[in-house]
């Protein structure tokens, strides 16, 4: 098929091993959620006590606040980041979804599901840009290595995911397909005129105002119910709780009304200066992750923005949990997959030994849920393989050649 | 190019890789940038702009000598508006304040500019939110201000006025007919004039032509080619004012005065004197020493309870009348940011300071603190590079080493504890910081850092002047290293600004980050960068260097006024004169149910449905020997309520579908899509 040939054309390390399904199966997870928070973790207060379907979070520890959740988790525990390119913070957040390669997972599976949503993929932030486009504060990529820009503004993303265009009245094309047309006429007629001259940009664009066009005039009235956020000023420190409270209700409306399969958000990026000064916090998140052991009042307030992070993660799953599908197949927990990813292991020490990761979301019953699984260095090349097999997209390798096969532990 | 700026990052390096550590040898690069990502996410005193890593500073520079005389300018290209760009365009075309562009996704940042051509792309995200701010643009739209005619008749004609007056204001340069046509036939089909009007701006508002500003040129010689007056008049207006050029760029653009460097040097002189290049030049000096975040930056309020956001403002104030009234001098502009003694308080800052209050906060007044001297001791520089809840050796010591001296620092090696020194009320910052110049390896980089970093201990996190640090004596003296041209020691800051005003290292720095803004090219682009740099660092030491050099050297470049490129690619494109489109081919009638032309093959590409709607994409080929204007019918379930990429005889039934303007006929072998949504 077309598809598979051209994907693996952009994406030589990503090895397909059948056609990646168009329409999802009823075995598998409906969409994927990205939910990402920064700089890496102190482990002996991430860990869990046990092991397999037999652990706990002890008291005081990160993950504390998940205990309600637990027989929807997944921890995992002894995934490395292999191959990194560059070092230190930013090449971790540069690694996490990409495995090293192009483009980042998320955008992998959007493209391999090809779905007729009106949205590839949605990407939503809390605080993510006061410091431009950078490798620190991006997290997905195009397959071209460019950076997918998650939006940091709940109210321009309510417009753009419900807001709806004006919608085509009486006969032909709406007025603002009209001015698409045209648009995307005057970029081919460039195309034609400058062969390879900015090729890369001029491509990028159209491609990006085809997406557009599938959705003008469309179906955005199907997604009511969802209340426009009231909030200015996105920017300033003291904001980012209700920045991500609004950003977490609009992720799960966007998923309720199947805007798209895939999903992210992403709470600020790594090195951030962010102070959680609702979580007792003085000094910057970024600060606080390179607390010594014996520093103890720092490690101390460090877990306690983590312990916070946790706690939204936690009424995220609630959410999710208390919405159902709209055809009636369950709730969204049922039906969705939603994965933590951290950038570094030890924040302390911007290693990437056992950076932790979380899988919650009962998935349509594809993952064996609650358990604790150490899985003693292996690279986390291969959960990204196991994420894209989970969504149907049959690769059994991900980012570089080399490391292939998913986690046969998730599912076994 | 000498040797001198490669020394710093390289030695730090090696002496990194020495200690045994796992240095990763691969740059994970990112498109148009070379390098690593960023130094030392650890510590980040500039945190912006720091990638890409070693090699991209001026070490980057080829060491070929580059011979002058025979330069190459930058490669053709289109270079998208910046989100600043946009907004201050729609000021100016539509007399509305806009702020569109501080919600677009932003912009990368390279070295703590924003504006490399190589990486301002259109992603799906920004389209999404170009489109959303063209509707709103047009719907506040004062039509009568873009168009006269549009209070007098409301008919084709005023269509017609409006699509080349105004559409010359949103391309920068006069439409070709069949371009002007292409808006009128959009504006009439809305149905009514008003309607069609604020389309046609709709549409202007996502051109091509106007997001991007085209330096393509016209072949000259070889693979030289001329940029058009258009194109330099925009070129000029974006330099100066970043904004659209006013009627008197236009003006001479059209008088065709552009190409001359004595009319480009008559614009400069004109623009300058504007109100409108202060905010500009402001942009740079931010942008440069990373103060971009000056008022938001994160502090620890229970510790510096003073810093209001009123009293950032203060310090905003202070350092942009500090820019004004060096950058307005005759002198040289470096040393007068470096150097200029004096500053402006209004009665908050003053209070904030711990200094009697000046009369007038508009008037300059001798700096209040005996250690303060120019823009690097301003109280807006030295809180936004320090901690949350303390000052920073580190973060000011890059500070000096990646923005005075545009060296990169490498990240710190992995599996390193690099925990800054927690505050500790009995010790004093230069103690806390001592296992930085005394560990390995943390010393092989920090050396090239902290010593700067300290001399400024008598500023705390927020840009106070403390005479004390924990009531113990600071001691200011410093060093540095590795940069030869600069290097040596110092005690308190006022040495280390007389070492570094004056420093080649630091002229050409300031030249090379002009060029950065100037040019948004990467400086291995072409020769003519590096060229410029030279010149404009000649300028410098001759103790001129005034704003008033710099732009001259800026805009009597090569760059300027030329491009390269291949000369088999379009070589008669010149959107001032030519013609760039075919015209657009008249909608073919409804036919329903015709079948569709014999050599089109229509295959279902994708489609998916969901019971209560589905959508379906078909894809289109020509098989034949002669182009096919396409029409394909098809009976449709249900209702259409989204179509794209065609036209559509109907709703409901048998449905024709025909091309849209883009892909109405199809050429032999070539491939059309379109695609429609329909409801059950």
């Amino acid at each position: 098929m077309r598809a598979t040939g051209a994907a693996l054309i952009a994406a030589p390390f990503m090895r397909l091993l059948e056609a990646p399904r168009r329409v999802y199966a009823q075995t598998g997870p409906k969409r994927i959620i990205f939910w990402f928070t920064p700089n890496g973790t102190v482990h002996k207060y991430w860990r869990p006590t046990g092991s397999g379907a037999d652990f706990a979070f002890p008291a005081g520890s990160i993950l504390e606040p998940l205990a309600a959740r637990k027989s929807d988790l997944l921890i995992l525990d002894g995934l490395n980041f292999e191959r990194v390119r560059g070092g230190s913070h930013e090449g971790g957040m540069e690694h996490m979804l990409t495995g090293g390669g192009a483009p980042s997972v998320d955008q992998f599976i959007a493209k391999q599901l090809n779905t007729m949503t009106p949205f590839p993929s949605i990407e939503l932030g809390v605080q993510t840009s006061a410091w431009g486009a950078g490798v620190q504060t991006r997290m997905s990529y195009d397959d071209k290595h460019g950076y997918v820009h998650p939006d940091d503004d709940p109210v321009a993303v309510f417009r753009r995911l419900f807001g709806g265009g004006s919608a085509a009245t009486g006969e032909g094309p709406s007025p603002q397909a009209r001015v698409l047309d045209l648009v995307r006429g005057e970029l081919k007629g460039l195309q034609s005129q400058l062969g390879t001259l900015e090729q890369q940009k001029l491509d990028a664009h159209l491609t990006s105002l085809t997406q557009l066009s599938r959705r003008v005039g469309g179906a955005a009235a199907a997604c009511g119910g969802v209340t426009v956020p009231k909030l200015s000023d996105t920017r300033s420190n003291e904001k980012f709780p209700e920045v991500g409270e609004l950003q977490m209700d609009l992720l799960v409306a966007a998923a309720a009304c199947d805007a798209s399969r895939v999903l992210s958000l992403q709470w600020t990026h790594t090195v951030s200066p962010t102070i959680f000064s609702w979580a007792s916090a003085s000094e910057g998140h970024h600060e606080l992750s390179h607390k010594d052991d014996s520093n103890t009042a720092g490690v101390a307030s460090f877990v306690q923005t983590e312990r916070w992070f946790s706690e939204q993660f936690s009424r995220f799953l609630d959410k999710l949990e208390a919405t159902p599908e709209a055809d009636g197949s369950g709730t969204l927990l049922d039906t969705s997959t939603v994965v933590w990813v951290k950038e570094l292991g030890d924040g302390r020490l911007h290693d990437y030994k056992s950076v932790p990761f979380v899988i919650a979301g009962r998935g349509n019953g594809y993952w064996k849920l609650g358990r604790y699984l150490q899985l003693g260095g292996m690279p986390h090349q291969k959960l990204l393989v196991s994420l894209c097999q989970s969504m149907g997209v049959m690769v059994d390798g991900f980012g570089v050649p080399d490391i292939t096969g998913g986690i046969s532990e998730l599912t076994t | 190019m000498s040797a001198f700026k490669r020394n710093a990052a390289l030695a730090c390096l090696l002496a990194i890789a020495a200690c045994g550590d796992d240095m990763a040898g691969e740059p994970a690069a990112r498109p148009g940038v070379p390098g690593l990502p960023g130094a030392h996410g650890g510590e980040p005193g500039v945190p912006s702009g720091m990638q890409p890593g070693p090699g991209a500073a001026p070490g980057d520079v080829p060491e070929a000598p580059v011979d002058c005389n025979t330069t190459v300018a930058g490669p053709r290209r289109l270079w998208r508006l910046t989100a600043a760009q946009y907004d201050n365009t729609v000021r100016d075309l539509f007399g509305i304040e806009s702020t569109f562009g501080t919600g677009f996704p932003a912009d990368e940042v390279v070295h703590g500019f924003n504006n490399n051509a190589d990486l301002l792309v259109v992603t799906p995200l920004l389209a999404d939110k170009l489109a959303a701010a063209a509707e709103d643009i047009a719907m506040r739209a004062d039509l009568a201000r873009l168009a006269p005619c549009v209070s007098a008749s409301k008919d084709d004609g005023c269509l017609r006025t409006l699509a080349n007056q105004f559409g010359e204001r949103m391309f920068r340069r006069p439409l070709v007919p069949a371009e002007a046509e292409r808006y009128v036939a959009l504006a009439k089909t809305a149905g009514d004039f008003e309607a069609g009007a604020r389309l046609m701006v709709q549409g202007f508002l996502q051109s091509p032509h106007f997001l991007y500003r085209f330096e393509l040129g016209k072949l000259a010689s070889g693979s030289e080619f001329a940029l058009n007056d258009f194109e330099i008049a925009s070129q000029l207006s974006y330099l100066l004012w970043q904004t659209t050029p006013d009627d008197m760029l236009l003006a001479a653009a059209r008088s065709g005065q552009l190409r001359e460097p004595a009319q480009v040097r008559l614009q400069v002189e004109r623009m300058l004197a504007s109100e409108r290049a202060r905010p500009v030049v402001h942009a740079f000096v931010f942008d440069w020493l990373g103060l971009t975040n000056m008022l938001t930056v994160p502090k620890d309020t229970a510790r510096f309870p003073e810093l209001t956001p009123e009293i950032r403002a203060s310090l905003l104030a202070e350092v942009e009348r500090f820019i004004d009234h060096v950058m307005s001098s005759p002198g040289n502009s470096l040393s007068g940011l470096l150097s200029s003694p004096v500053t402006f308080l209004d009665a908050q800052l003053a209070q904030f300071y711990g200094v009697a209050a000046p009369a007038d906060a508009t008037q300059p007044v001798m700096m209040p603190d005996q250690q303060r001297r120019g823009i690097l001791t301003l109280g807006a520089t030295m809180m936004t590079h320090a901690r949350s809840n303390d000052s920073s050796p580190v973060h000011r010591g890059k500070l000096i080493r990646e923005r005075l001296l545009c060296q990169t620092l490498p990240p710190p090696p992995p599996g390193v504890s690099i925990q800054p020194p927690p505050l500790d009320p009995n010790k004093t910052t230069r103690e806390r910081y001592a296992a930085h110049s005394s560990v390995n390896p943390c010393v092989s980089c920090h050396r090239l850092m902290d010593p700067i970093g300290l001399t400024f201990e008598h500023f705390d996190g927020v840009g106070r002047f403390r005479a004390d640090d924990n009531g113990n004596p600071i001691d200011a003296t410093g060093e540095i290293l590795g940069s030869p041209m600069t290097d040596g020691k110092f005690d308190g800051v006022t040495q280390l600004i007389d070492q570094l005003d004056g420093s080649p290292d630091v002229q050409q720095c300031y030249s090379l980050s002009w060029v950065r803004f100037a040019y948004g090219l990467r400086e291995t682009a072409g020769s003519a960068s590096q060229c410029v740099i030279k010149r404009m660092q000649a300028a410098l030491s001759d103790s001129a260097g005034s704003l008033g050099a710099i732009f001259s050297v800026l805009t009597e470049d090569e760059q300027f006024y030329n491009r390269t490129g291949d000369p088999k690619i379009a070589p008669q494109l010149d959107f001032a004169t030519a013609s760039i489109a075919p015209e657009p081919t008249p909608d073919a009638p409804a036919t329903g149910g015709e079948p569709a032309a014999p050599g089109l093959d229509v295959q279902l590409a994708m489609s998916n449905d969901w019971g209560g709607g589905y959508c379906k994409t078909y894809q289109l080929k020509n098989t034949s020997a002669e182009p096919i204007t396409w029409s394909v019918p098809l009976e449709v379930d249900g209702k259409i309520n989204n179509h794209w990429e065609c036209e559509v005889s109907g709703e409901t039934g048998m449905v024709t579908f025909t091309g849209a303007q883009h892909n109405a006929t199809i050429q032999p072998n070539a491939m059309a899509q379109f695609g429609f949504c329909g409801m059950r």
